[in-house]
Order: structure tokens, then C-alpha cells, then sequence
């Protein structure tokens, strides 16, 4: 469990948040926002919503190191009928929580791991693009990141600046390189 | 609009979401809402609404992101007043 969530219901049914339409436009996205204002209960599934997207943003801000940031509509929230289950996507990594409801409380918290993953077809140099496309994609401030590996071959992503180190798998078959990394507090 | 004026007035706003009053006693640039003020990240988007209310400007989300301390504020209401 990296990141996790509660919701006092009591205190944030008070709050009454279904119905502030520039609320929901600066923390959902338009899916979202249409599945709290049609539910029989908007308050309850505006707040699960809430929770899962603090917690999938405590576990993807601690596994990459990344600065502290307030941009709840950039993780996409998909819950399941059961409301037990759900994942979170935020720039191509995802990930799954589990959501617990009694009368007084929402918890949610990340169960995984999970994996951020690229594929490229016809690279040249995949490895360059990844990089690339790594550090781009969550703006690291720069650090520079190269793949390392180990006396066994194990290869792993290092931060040049931080003491960060991500393990990362690499496959190449044909014109295709796959990298995944799993989405652990390493 | 001076610095002060704009500080004044996002000190009256934040107040009510305020967890650790003692954190309004050095209300300044680098006051962090979060670890300073102890305002949770739900009422940090009440505080960005008010002062969208307030100074009657529209953050975005690009700007948002980037609002963590009264500085931070500062400089955004700064620059939406500027682009009017």
C-alpha cells in the first residue's frame, strides 16, 4: 500500500460539492463530472472519485520522486458497479485501488504493483526515446536518467541527480522495443 | 493592484480553511497552504474558486497546479489581473 485516502463522510457530505458545477469542473473530467451528477447518491461517488485519485496521486508522486503538484483532473478515474474496485490513469501508468464504504467513511487505497509502460515500433534507438519520453512525461526538472545494469545483466533506471533507481524491463523482438516499469516504491 | 493588497485579501480567503491557525501569524510569501496552513487539497480548489470570485479572474488548470504557497497565488492572481 503506497498510497492511500480517507474521507470523513460527515464532514464531506456537509460540504455539499455535487451540486458546485466549477467544483467538479476543476477536479473532474467531463466523464467524471457526468457520472457524479447522474448517481442516486452524487456526494458518496464524488468522494470515492476524490479519494481514489489522492491516493493514486500519494503512490505516483513517491514511486517517481515527482514535485508536489494540484492536478486532480489529470488522473482519469474508472470505478467498477461493485464501487469495491477501480483504477486511475495518469500519464500511461495506472493504477488499481481498492475502496471501502461504511456509513461514516471512504478509505481507498493503491493496490498493485502496476506498471508504466512504452512501446515503440521502428526506433532506431528505443532506448534514447525512452528516456526521452520518460523524463518528458513527468517532468523531472530535468534529471538526467540512464539505464543501468547490474553484474547479472538486470537492468534498472538511475537518476543522475537523485538516489532514485526504478527497475525496468526491456524486451526487443523484430521492429518492436517494449519497456515496463513497475510502478513499486523502490 | 500592490503586493499587500493581493496578500490582504488571500489571507481573508484561505482563513476559513485554515487547520493551523498559528501558521496565519507569518503569513508571507513562502506560507505553504499545505505544510504551513494545513489546508486539505479538497478546500485548496475552495480556495482557488474564492479567489477567482475575488479578484474576478479564471485559473486554469496549468496554473492551478502550480498554486502550493501564498507566493505562488500571488504571482497567478498577478498575472490573470495583468492579462484582463
Amino acid at each position: 500500500m503506497i498510497g492511500n485516502d480517507i474521507i470523513d463522510l460527515t464532514l464531506a457530505r456537509s460540504q455539499n460539492k455535487a451540486g458546485n458545477r466549477r467544483f467538479l469542473s476543476k477536479v473532474f473530467t467531463a466523464e467524471e463530472s457526468s457520472i457524479i451528477t447522474k448517481d442516486k447518491d452524487p456526494e458518496l461517488i464524488l468522494w470515492i472519485l476524490w479519494a481514489m485519485k489522492e491516493s493514486a496521486y500519494k503512490a505516483h508522486q513517491r514511486v517517481l520522486g515527482l514535485p508536489r503538484k494540484l492536478n486532480p483532473k489529470d488522473f482519469e478515474c474508472f470505478v467498477d458497479k461493485s464501487q469495491k474496485h477501480g483504477h486511475v490513469n495518469i500519464d500511461n501508468c495506472k493504477y488499481t485501488v481498492q475502496i471501502e464504504k461504511t456509513a461514516g467513511f471512504i478509505h481507498c487505497y493503491t493496490i498493485g504493483p502496476e506498471v508504466f509502460k512504452k512501446i515503440y515500433t521502428n526506433s532506431s534507438e528505443p532506448k534514447t526515446d525512452f528516456l526521452k519520453d520518460f523524463s518528458s512525461q513527468f517532468k523531472l526538472n530535468g534529471a538526467e536518467y540512464d539505464i543501468e545494469k547490474d553484474r547479472f545483466g538486470i537492468p534498472s533506471l538511475k537518476s543522475s541527480c537523485e538516489e532514485k533507481t526504478l527497475p525496468v524491463s526491456i524486451s526487443h523482438h523484430g521492429n518492436l522495443a517494449a519497456f515496463l516499469i513497475p510502478l513499486i516504491n523502490s | 493592484m500592490s503586493d499587500n493588497e493581493i496578500l490582504g485579501r488571500l489571507k481573508t480567503i484561505v482563513k476559513p480553511y485554515v487547520q493551523r491557525l498559528e501558521g496565519l501569524n507569518h503569513f508571507q510569501e513562502d506560507t505553504d497552504f499545505l505544510k504551513d496552513l494545513e489546508i486539505n487539497s479538497a478546500n485548496l480548489v475552495d480556495v482557488i474558486l474564492d479567489v477567482e470570485d475575488e479578484f474576478d479572474i479564471e485559473i486554469d488548470n496549468d496554473s492551478m497546479e502550480g498554486m502550493l504557497t501564498v507566493g505562488d497565488a500571488k504571482n497567478i492572481i498577478q498575472r490573470k489581473l495583468q492579462a484582463r
